[in-house]
C-alpha cells in the first residue's frame, strides 16, 4: 500500500518485516504465497551458518 | 475431528515443513514451530529459508534417525541444538531440556495450517529465542528486527513482565527499554 504523505521507500525498514493488517486471511497461507514469490526470485537457497559450539543456551 | 479444509502448500519451504511435520508425527514427537516461520501467526510476515523447530531433547536420537531416512545429513549437533541439510534445504532444531524451553513447548498453541497441524510457540517465547540467537551471534541483526516487529505488532497483548525476565536473563534490559521507548 502506498502512503499519500511519504515518498516511495525502496528499502524496507525493520529487515523487511511486514505487520499484518487486523483481519488477514490465514497467516500461513499468506506466508506460503510470499515464499512462492521469494523462491521464484531466488530458486536456490544460500548457504547458512550452523549453530556455534561456543553458543550459550539459557532457555 | 475438525474438517476445516486447508489449501495444500505450494512453496518449496511449505512442502518441506509439511514433510517434516509428517515425520515428527510418526515418531509421536511433541514439537513447536519457532524461527521466522513462527512469526506469521504473531502478525509479522517475512520470508525465510529455514524450518526451525523446538523439540523435546529426549527425542533427539529418534529424530536424527528419522531425518536420515528423509535424506537429511547432520551438520552440527550438541545437547542444545542441531542443524540438518538436504540439498539446500535446512532443518534446524533447538532441544527443549531446560525449564523455559520445556514451558514454551508445553504451552505452544495448536493451529491448523496448510502444512498440517502445528504447535507454535508464544510471541513471548519467540522473542526469548530471538534474543538468545542474537546474543549468541550479534551479526544476526534479523533477530533484532524480528524482536522489534513482534513487540510492535503485539504490544497490546504481550506479557511484558515475562519478556522483561528474558532480557534480564541475557543481561539486555537496556535494549528492551530502548525498544519500548521507540513505541511511544
Amino acid at each position: 500500500m502506498s502512503s499519500p504523505e511519504g515518498p516511495l521507500q525502496l528499502l524496507a525498514s525493520d529487515g523487511g518485516n511486514i505487520e499484518l493488517p487486523e483481519d488477514p486471511r490465514d497467516p500461513f497461507e499468506a506466508l506460503d504465497d510470499l515464499m512462492q514469490v521469494i523462491e521464484a526470485l531466488c530458486p536456490d537457497y544460500p548457504e547458512r551458518e550452523t549453530f556455534s559450539d561456543s553458543a550459550t543456551f539459557k532457555l | 475431528m475438525s474438517e476445516l479444509r486447508m489449501p495444500q502448500p505450494l512453496s518449496r519451504l511449505g512442502k518441506q515443513l509439511q514433510e517434516a511435520i509428517g515425520a515428527l508425527e510418526k515418531l509421536g514427537a511433541r514439537f513447536a514451530l519457532i524461527g521466522g516461520l513462527a512469526l506469521a501467526p504473531h502478525k509479522v510476515l517475512r520470508g525465510t529459508q529455514d524450518v526451525d523447530l523446538l523439540i523435546d531433547a529426549d527425542l533427539a536420537d529418534a529424530v536424527d534417525q528419522e531425518l536420515g531416512t528423509l535424506g537429511y545429513r547432520c551438520l552440527h549437533r550438541s545437547a542444545d541444538a542441531a542443524n540438518y541439510l538436504r540439498g539446500d534445504q535446512r532443518l534446524d532444531f533447538l532441544y527443549a531440556r531446560r525449564p523455559a524451553a520445556r514451558h514454551f513447548l508445553r504451552s505452544a498453541q495448536e493451529l491448523q495450517t496448510p502444512f498440517g497441524t502445528l504447535h507454535v510457540v508464544s510471541a513471548e517465547g519467540l522473542i526469548a529465542f530471538k534474543l538468545q540467537g542474537w546474543v549468541n551471534d550479534p551479526r544476526r541483526t534479523q533477530d533484532l528486527a524480528d524482536i522489534r516487529a513482534l513487540i510492535r505488532a503485539n504490544r497490546n497483548t504481550l506479557d511484558l513482565t515475562e519478556i522483561h525476565e528474558y532480557f534480564v536473563m541475557f543481561d539486555r534490559e537496556g535494549l528492551l527499554e530502548e525498544i519500548l521507548n521507540e513505541l511511544t
